[in-house]
């Protein structure tokens, strides 16, 4: 967290006060391990000198795989380990962090589940390459592309319709007004609408 | 990153390169249009608080 804002309680830092999650569920099924983004910790306590009371591992969580701050370059990220600092392979072609990510959570279900088997286990699972920017992983793109042009490019539209017969929106919800600054799809050009739904 | 360094980016620049759009060689974001779509139906995005775009669950 960068800033604060000028009303109580907005200033980044989160009170010993306050119940944090991992505290919750700790008697009855493993703390959870935090994957991803970690957003919360203040600015100028992110370094390695701490404190580290604000980091996921500080707040109870078991373990840390990810990175702190708002986002991160998702082929050379920088990334830690509870709060030590993680160099990326260099040599790895087609790193991205997701695989990592995704790697570390597979490989610590399955050890947990070796020695503990019974006991349940949640899971906090926040991928960075939604976080910020929209990168994507080699190959990934093709495999969607078709899904992306049709199921986005009827909500690029504004179209609600989608909704519509799923039980998820109430019969007389009124749209909220679209921005003036937000272009409507239809009034795009031939070129933006190439670029915006591939 | 051109947003974060309030720099102003031209389409035509955007449009030559859209085949490098999400690549390690940009760093670019989905056009607003989306993300008003995503976060139907609350209006604006999580930075105008007060109407929860971006914050809650959208349809």
């Amino acid at each position: 967290m960068e800033a604060g804002t000028g009303f109580p309680g907005y200033n980044t830092m989160m009170p010993r006060a306050a119940a944090r999650s991992p505290k919750c569920s700790s008697r009855t099924a493993t703390t959870p391990p935090w994957y991803g983004k970690n957003h919360n910790v203040p600015d100028w306590q992110t370094s390695q000198a701490g404190p580290f009371d604000l980091w996921p591992t500080g707040l109870g969580f078991e373990y840390f795989y990810g990175f702190i701050g708002g986002g991160t370059n998702q082929w050379a990220p920088a990334i830690f380990e509870n709060i030590k600092p993680i160099e990326p392979p260099h040599d790895a072609k087609d790193y991205f962090f997701d695989k990592d990510m995704a790697d570390h959570c597979i490989d610590r279900i399955r050890l947990l589940h070796a020695v503990a088997p019974a006991k349940p286990w949640l899971r906090y699972y926040a991928p960075g390459h939604v976080a910020r920017a929209a990168p994507r992983a080699q190959g990934l793109d093709r495999q969607v592309q078709g899904q992306v042009r049709s199921g986005l490019g009827q909500a690029a539209r504004g179209d609600a319709r989608a909704a519509e017969g799923t039980g998820r929106r109430p019969q007389d919800t009124k749209l909220t007004p679209r921005s003036a600054g937000i272009g409507a799809w239809d009034e795009l050009d031939a070129d933006h609408k190439k670029v915006y739904a591939p | 990153m051109s947003f974060y360094n309030a720099t102003p980016e031209d389409f035509k620049d955007v449009l030559a390169r859209m085949d490098e759009l999400g690549s390690a060689t940009t760093s670019n974001h989905y056009p607003i249009g989306w993300a008003h779509a995503m976060n139907t139906p609350f209006q604006w995005a999580k930075q105008v608080a007060s109407h929860f775009g971006g914050t809650r669950n959208g349809w």
